[in-house]
């Protein structure tokens, strides 16, 4: 199955009408507006307003069903949809969260040139045990109750972010607003804090073929708390098998997916994470896709509420590419 | 161990939960089998058959709102993935889903959002659409943790639970939806009565270009009834317009002014009336 993309519906304009837009612009009274409107009329001049001034081969497009730059599918802070059962103090993890473009500039050269929000969500989940918590033991009906899977932290991710591709080429500048919260799980037993990070990071893809992506970027926390040395370093790479049918004449790909960040907050932090698994599509053309993969992690936790703690896991997630 | 394998007894489905992969791939490797000429499957099809209620606070979405009438911020970020669809040969079509979605409440405190809740939501569907009419059964389970910034304030409760919940869908022009639903926790915590039902509507103006693009006014209504709390009748309005590419995508953003009154529909605040305005920002896949 393909997704087609969809055809801009605007008619070539003439400099005449181009012009004639502008003038209108001009010639609006911005800040006669109440104030509480301004913002909201600004939005959506800055989302809309190119539409206008667009012509010949360019094409603007509202919501594109392909991002220029592609996801980090490595990158355990990509916002992704995922479950995973790992090894080491945190045995259930799930994550939700996508990138959307609202638009996509597509110049006569070829080139992408993107415009979108992210959002993410992460969950740490523990092991049902009847002993962690006492005071949340219910007994009700002649039955203990307990979380079965008691929530030790909860990470929340907020951003938005320029992207560009060209050939072989793609990059992605993002704002991304991170806090982490203590899960009530844990109340009575760890000291919370207040973890967030307001960031910039810039990120560089390099796909020379359909069999490999490599990848490098740097950023910098403007906002961080608690206070730690702002700057990180991100890199990766990402290899595929040649595309095989699969089950019922699906495609299945082999991949391998490596991420690497050093960061200087905590006295200095190098997490490692690795994926080896299948990629399973309807046709080897389709956008959408499960993964199953084998994992391995080694640093400082990737929870804010943990990231000063040594973090190892082997694990098996699944993961669901919209 | 006994205790945990009791409470597995006890909560029966609450296996579904941690076997859904595997689910997934018997499925796969059994139904194809039984395909006719007429017939066809289709892994990962794309947007899922049964389009979500948008009126529902509880429905998968991507969405921020900010209270009007409180210094409080709401965050949702959610999805839906169809994993299998069979087109039959008398044109009906089943799909099978998997969703999750976690939802933030916030309060706000100069430049900080302390956090007062997060829900979680993850299950499985199967859906059926025939015309102007579709289906959606789904089992959810459900679970509510308090928010860090309440520690030493409120004690956590213990907050989740499994339901069945069954949706029929009527959708006799593209300007007009009705739904209707009926539900039962099949497991919940802390005990209560386990029966809810909904009840619901969708209006959409007639589509306008806009600069290149289709833009059309909406108004929706959500009532959901529970039998929990001694009985909570919680209602949702939105009125705004919604912004698409084309008429035939299901990408879509959306602009609205939400009413909402009842109890929360935060797990933890399930016994505490809310009563609230507010704008939001909805991003539909």
């Amino acid at each position: 199955m393909t997704l087609n993309k969809p055809e801009i519906k605007q008619q070539p304009r003439s400099r005449e009408a181009t012009k004639k837009s502008k003038s209108l612009y001009m010639g609006f009274s911005f800040f006669c507006l109440p104030s509480r409107l301004r913002g909201f009329v600004a939005v959506w001049i800055l989302i809309l307003g190119p539409a206008l001034v667009f012509a010949g081969e360019e094409k603007l497009v509202f919501l594109p069903p392909q991002p220029a730059f592609e996801k980090l599918i490595a990158d355990p802070r990509e916002p992704h949809d995922g479950i995973q059962i790992q090894s080491g103090s945190i045995p259930y993890e799930g994550d939700i969260g996508s990138a959307i473009e609202l638009l996509q500039w597509r110049p006569a050269d070829g080139s992408l040139w993107g415009f979108g929000i992210l959002g993410a969500a992460s969950i740490g989940l523990g092991t049902a045990d009847p002993d962690a918590y006492p005071k949340r033991l219910v007994y009700e009906g002649g039955v203990l109750n307990y979380n079965l899977f008691p929530e030790l932290v909860s990470d929340w991710q907020l951003g938005a972010y320029f992207s560009q591709s060209s050939g072989a080429i793609s990059h992605r500048l993002e704002y991304t607003h991170v806090s982490s919260h203590l899960g009530d799980e844990l109340f009575d037993y760890v000291p919370r804090f207040i973890y967030t990070r307001e960031s910039f990071r810039y990120t560089l893809s390099f796909q020379p073929s359909e069999n490999a992506r490599l990848y490098a970027g740097a950023g910098y926390s403007g906002h961080i708390d608690p206070a730690e040395k702002p700057f990180f370093l991100h890199a990766g790479a990402e290899l595929y098998t040649n595309p095989f049918e699969f089950l019922f004449h699906t495609a299945g790909k082999g991949y391998l997916g490596y991420d690497m960040k050093l960061k200087a907050e905590a006295g200095g932090v190098f997490n490692q994470a690795l994926q080896l698994g299948l990629q399973w599509k309807w046709k080897k053309e389709s956008r959408q896709a499960v993964r199953l993969a084998v994992l391995y992690y080694n640093g400082n936790s990737e929870f804010g509420e943990f990231y000063r703690q040594k973090d190892e896991h082997w694990g098996f997630g699944i993961f669901f590419d919209p | 161990m006994n205790s945990v394998l009791g409470l597995f007894k006890k909560n029966s489905f609450l296996f579904l939960v941690p076997l859904a992969p595997w689910w997934f791939i018997v499925f796969t490797l059994l139904l194809p089998m039984g395909a006719g000429a007429q017939e066809s499957w289709e892994f990962l099809p794309g947007p899922p058959l049964f389009h979500p209620l948008i009126a529902d606070p509880r429905e998968p979405q991507t969405s921020v709102l900010a209270y009007t009438s409180q210094t409080r911020f709401e965050g949702a970020i959610g999805t839906t993935f169809e994993l299998l669809r069979y087109n039959s040969a008398d044109q009906t079509q089943w799909g099978w889903d998997i969703f999750g979605s976690g939802f933030i409440l916030l309060d706000q405190e100069g430049a900080a959002f302390p956090m007062r809740g997060n829900d979680w939501y993850a299950g499985l569907s199967l859906s059926e659409t025939s015309g102007a009419f579709s289906h959606r059964l789904e089992f959810v389970h459900q679970s509510s943790h308090l928010g860090d910034s309440l520690e030493g304030q409120q004690e956590p409760i213990i907050y989740n639970g499994e339901n069945f919940n069954f949706t029929t869908s009527f959708n006799p022009v593209p300007e007009l939806r009705l739904y209707a639903g009926i539900g039962v926790w099949e497991n919940l915590f802390p005990y209560d009565k386990a029966f809810f039902a909904s009840v619901g509507t969708e209006i959409y103006s007639p589509p306008a270009n806009f600069i290149g693009t289709q833009i059309r006014a909406y108004g929706a209504f959500h009532l959901k009834w529970k039998g929990q709390a001694g009985g909570v009748l919680n209602k949702t309005t939105q009125w705004g317009i919604q912004l698409k590419f084309s008429p035939e995508d299901s990408r879509a953003v959306r602009l609205a002014l939400v009413f909402y009154d009842g109890n929360s529909e935060y797990g933890q605040f399930y016994q505490t009336h809310d009563n609230h305005w507010a704008v939001g920002v909805y991003f539909d896949p």
